[in-house]
């Protein structure tokens, strides 16, 4: 069997679709062990770390100058699916779609597409939204995503299968306070944190950072030592040095900088709860990292947040637009914040986060998601 | 500076622990001959062996292994904590007290108050493991930067490990079996390439990573990786931040409780170790360095003007060829695995050792930091110019690919029917054969000539640059798997431990912000503008590197040798280095009696 996996970017870019991806590959690899997994990279220029990396071929196009990676990556993806005439095709961004559609015309070659956030809200481009619908199979990482990418390709929401994000509960679990970071941050054991985690960029404002800033002054009247550690980094970083001037917070405040992703884990667990109230989230995977280091999370209540807290039932749920309301869960998850050693709350919340989006679920999920395509392989339908 | 090993959960008795325990103090014993001690639990799932080349408290109270009081935690460690008396003030004042004054002591504290992750504070190079006798976990850890290695080999729930490959063998309970993917990376690229071993099933951790076995089961986790940033900095700016930077590596690195002194040669990085750390120590410094009749590769003389100028006290030894030869052997002898490289350290280890003294710095990571390599340019060029060339490349990489042309030539043919991205261009550059040739000389070792490559040569996390990305690589694949490797290996050889100030943690990260057009500028000029203090007379000279006159030697019995490889060989040999690689793993594979991949067991 084989498989070829479409992606725009698998080990050098830090977001929800690269990190989703590689959930996919790992999934597909525990789901079909036998198979030729071809994953084709439209955005890296480099190969994935063997040792976490279960494909079997990995084919980065990332060094094509912009104006022509589009054309050698489309190239790339018709000559190796007429060489190995794969089983089926899956992609993580939509927009490579309009291939799959012209493969599967000419070789019936069946084609899944993934949507995420944005990029399915809103599908202006026709050729698009004409070979998603065709798709044998299409899903999305969110009720909310799939609700959006519904009405944008106007069919039923039934027509779109679910397949949440997941996460690693062996790679994010609950540990005391770092000590190492505490010395970096000059931080106490038991002083309150904040931690956002976002790319500090104008197009990522929605993340909410701003507003937990502005809410910063009024946490502090209830609790004078609160630090919030806001991780990223991005050219907006001035503008928000600026704005932590302004309302006089720089005490109260770290711009970490770029978090590596084996400081992730270290950075959930230094904080007493996570707050990211943005409203423009597919999903939002970070909550469910928080979650499985066991801690409080507040999240936008406009976007896939919703889904990734479980209607509230994981987090707090704020309107991203009220400070005042931002200002008051905060303070709210600092007080019931559990700091015993065996912290049953934090517990509950790993326990919940794990049974419905642990990677176990993810996988057994995408069986049963790629169950109808694997009968329709050998009928192949169009 | 020690040997470290351990067994653990591998159902043994205690008289037969006992018994292979002795075996690794006596395979280690070169490492550490000042001390030798063991641990098993009392339940016996944990046995720990360590010898020990004293240098920081050189009492008793620094004897390993050592144990927390209460008998829950017991380490073994190798290396050196640079920043451990910083570390023991933080303790004290949160109220601990220290029986010993060694660094291993303060690890130990380390790790029972703030777990595995306390690794990520310290400044120095090791290998660690520590046994919890309480949770009944094993936690075994390698430095960020991978200067001293470890090597374990895992099997039905049992964990070994140990600090040289030789040593876990000479455990008996692994199988002297050759790895197929380890041997062809060691012929594409001159060394093994971690975290392979040659042996089949033994693997290097990972620099950076920590491992923790419990019941049976072993996860890694990474806690450090080299990660370029390319900030705003004004070069003056950038001068004065490297130099603060290296001034405070050099003088951690000068602590220690035994005379410490300077491998110098006629370059960059010798010299800014010998300006620096003569103003650090009150100490006359001492000074080595290996010189040779050749006058190509001769450094002595400018070694010698350079030691006289900053008045350190300096040996030199003149190297002929009949003496180089007569130690060839010996060297073959102590490697732990092949390389292409090796006998400079080995050589001038041994001159500091005949001069009694155990500690000395090398310059050694100078040229991956600062851009000294004639990869920086070239390896770019390569990449910009056949991404240009795309629609003829292939067509030009075969006929590179022809055997009239020479092995360089080769590599580049080979490169340009590739991806043009900077592991590829790279390799073509670094590397030994190419992957047709090694197709055809696996057989002879009874490898498997299909299968992928090893992948991690070619993994390359993003960079701001290119020129970052060949940073990279220098640091974490030819620094990694071939120079720290061979430096500590023929260091050890000698007792004698090699301190490395340029590839520190804490200097890194001050670097790496700085953007590589100022970091990487041509003629390692960011280096030369922060040490003002390096003389003309080194400033001016081509760079040259620590080169022997390897085919001059190659002659007599030597000769023979090399003539039959060549005769032997499947493919065309073109060059003196080539031979030696295929030679060296020969050796290995003899003298340890490993099998074949495919069971062909015996003489190559």
């Amino acid at each position: 069997m084989k498989i070829h996996v479409w992606v725009p970017d698998y080990t050098s870019a830090i977001g929800g679709i690269q990190t989703f991806s590689r959930f996919l590959v790992r999934g597909l690899r525990d789901v079909f062990p036998t198979a030729k997994i071809s994953v084709f990279s439209k955005n890296d220029t480099s190969y994935p770390d063997p040792g976490s990396d279960p494909s079997d071929r990995f084919t980065p196009l990332g060094w094509w100058t912009p104006k022509l990676r589009t054309f050698a990556f489309v190239d790339e993806l018709l000559w190796a699916a007429m060489r190995d005439r794969p089983d089926f095709i899956i992609m993580t961004h939509v927009n490579f779609a309009p291939v799959a559609h012209w493969l599967r015309l000419l070789f019936r070659i069946p084609y899944v597409a993934v949507g995420h956030g944005v990029e399915v809200w809103e599908i202006r481009n026709f050729q698009v939204c004409r070979s998603l619908r065709a798709a044998n199979q299409l899903l999305a990482v969110s009720h909310f995503t799939r609700q959006r990418m519904a009405s944008a390709l106007d069919v039923e929401e039934t027509r779109i299968a679910l397949l949440p994000n997941t996460f690693d509960p062996q790679q994010f679990y609950p540990e005391r306070k770092p000590h190492f970071l505490l010395k970096r941050y000059g931080l106490k054991a038991n002083q309150p944190v904040i931690l956002t985690i976002a790319r500090l960029a104008s197009a990522e404002r929605y993340k909410g950072y701003d507003q937990i800033l502005r809410a910063l002054p009024t946490v502090r009247r209830q609790y004078p030592d609160v630090h919030y550690v806001l991780g990223g980094r991005g050219p907006d970083r001035p503008r928000v040095e600026r704005l932590i001037r302004e309302l006089d917070i720089a005490a109260n405040v770290t711009l970490a900088g770029f978090l590596p992703d084996y400081e992730l884990r270290n950075h959930y667990n230094l904080c007493d709860v996570f707050a990211m109230p943005s409203k423009g989230e597919g999903f939002g995977i970070v909550f469910l990292e928080a979650l499985g280091c066991g801690k409080p999370v507040v999240a936008g209540n406009k976007d896939g947040s919703v889904d990734a807290v479980l209607n509230g039932e994981l987090g707090a749920l704020v309107d991203p637009d009220d400070v005042n309301a931002i200002a008051k869960s905060l303070q709210n998850a600092i007080h019931h914040q559990d700091r015993s050693e065996n912290n049953e709350i934090g517990q509950l919340l790993r326990d919940r986060v794990i049974d419905v989006y642990g990677y176990d679920r993810f996988r057994s999920t995408l069986k049963a998601v790629l169950q109808p395509l694997q009968r329709s392989t050998k009928s192949c339908v169009e | 500076m020690c040997g470290i090993a351990g067994i653990i959960n591998a159902g043994l008795s205690r008289d037969d622990l006992e018994a292979r325990l002795r075996r690794f103090e006596h395979d280690l014993d070169h490492r550490g001959p000042d001390d030798r001690g063991h641990f098993i639990s009392k339940d016996t799932v944990a046995a720990l062996a360590s010898t020990r080349l004293a240098i920081q408290d050189l009492t008793q109270a620094g004897h390993q292994p050592m144990q927390t009081a209460d008998g829950r935690y017991t380490i073994v460690f190798n290396g050196e904590i640079y920043n451990f008396k910083e570390l023991r003030a933080d303790l004290e004042r949160e109220g601990e007290t220290f029986d010993s004054g060694s660094d291993t002591e303060v690890i130990l504290r380390m790790y029972a108050l703030y777990g595995p992750d306390c690794v990520r504070e310290f400044a120095g190079m090791f290998g660690i493991a520590i046994w919890d006798d309480l949770e009944k976990t094993c936690f075994i850890a390698r430095g960020a930067l991978g200067i001293k290695p470890l090597y374990y080999f895992e099997r039905d729930g049992a964990l070994l490990f140990g600090s040289e490959v030789r040593a876990l063998l000479g455990s008996g309970l692994v199988p002297r079996r050759l790895s197929s993917e380890a041997v062809r990376g060691y012929l594409l690229f001159g060394a093994v390439p971690e975290p392979l071993t040659l042996i089949d099933g033994v693997f290097a951790l990972p620099a950076g990573h920590y491992m923790i076995w419990r019941g049976g089961n072993t996860r890694i986790t990474k806690f450090w990786d080299l990660q370029f940033g390319d900030q705003r900095v004004e070069e003056g700016e950038a001068a004065s931040s490297v130099r603060a930077a290296l001034v405070d590596s050099i003088q951690r690195h000068l602590v220690s409780d035994v005379p410490v002194g300077v491998f110098l040669s006629g370059g960059i990085d010798s010299t800014t170790l010998v300006a620096l750390a003569s103003r650090g120590t009150s100490e006359q410094l001492r000074t080595f360095c290996i010189s040779f009749d050749n006058p190509e590769f001769n450094e002595g003389d400018i070694a010698a003007r350079t030691a006289k100028h900053f008045g350190t006290q300096h040996a030199d030894w003149r190297l002929d060829s009949g003496t180089a030869k007569s130690l060839l052997a010996t060297f073959l002898e102590k490697s732990d695995q092949p390389s292409i490289d090796g006998f400079n350290t080995f050589c001038v280890s041994k001159l500091a050792h005949d001069n009694g003294l155990k500690v000395v710095l090398s310059g050694l990571g100078g040229d991956e930091l600062f851009g000294g390599y004639r990869s920086f340019r070239i390896v770019p060029l390569m990449v910009r110019v056949s991404r240009l060339l795309e629609p003829v490349k292939t067509g030009v990489g075969e006929l590179l690919q022809q055997r009239f042309t020479s092995a360089r030539t080769n590599r580049l043919g080979h490169f340009l029917t590739d991806l043009p991205i900077t592991s590829s261009a790279y390799w073509a550059m670094r590397g030994i054969f190419t992957p047709k040739e090694v197709a055809k000389l696996l057989p002879r070792f009874g490898c498997v000539a299909e299968g992928e490559d090893s992948q991690l040569s070619w993994f390359v996390p993003a960079q701001p640059t290119l020129e970052d990305e060949v940073s990279y690589l220098e640091v974490a694949r030819y620094m990694r798997n071939q120079l720290l490797r061979d430096s500590d290996v023929m260091s050890m050889a000698w007792s004698l431990e090699l301190r490395v100030p340029f590839v520190d943690v804490k200097l890194i990260e001050g670097l790496r912000r700085i953007p590589a057009r100022l970091r990487l500028a041509q003629g390692k000029r960011l280096l030369l503008s922060a040490v003002p203090e390096i003389p003309e007379w080194v400033r001016g000279r081509p760079k040259q590197g620590f080169m022997f006159p390897f085919k001059d030697w190659l002659t007599g019995e030597w000769g023979d040798v090399f003539h039959r490889i060549e005769l032997e060989s499947p493919i065309p040999i073109k060059s003196w280095y080539r031979s030696w690689c295929l030679f060296a793993l020969e050796s290995f594979v003899t003298a340890n009696q490993i099998e074949m991949a495919e069971g062909v067991a015996g003489n190559v």
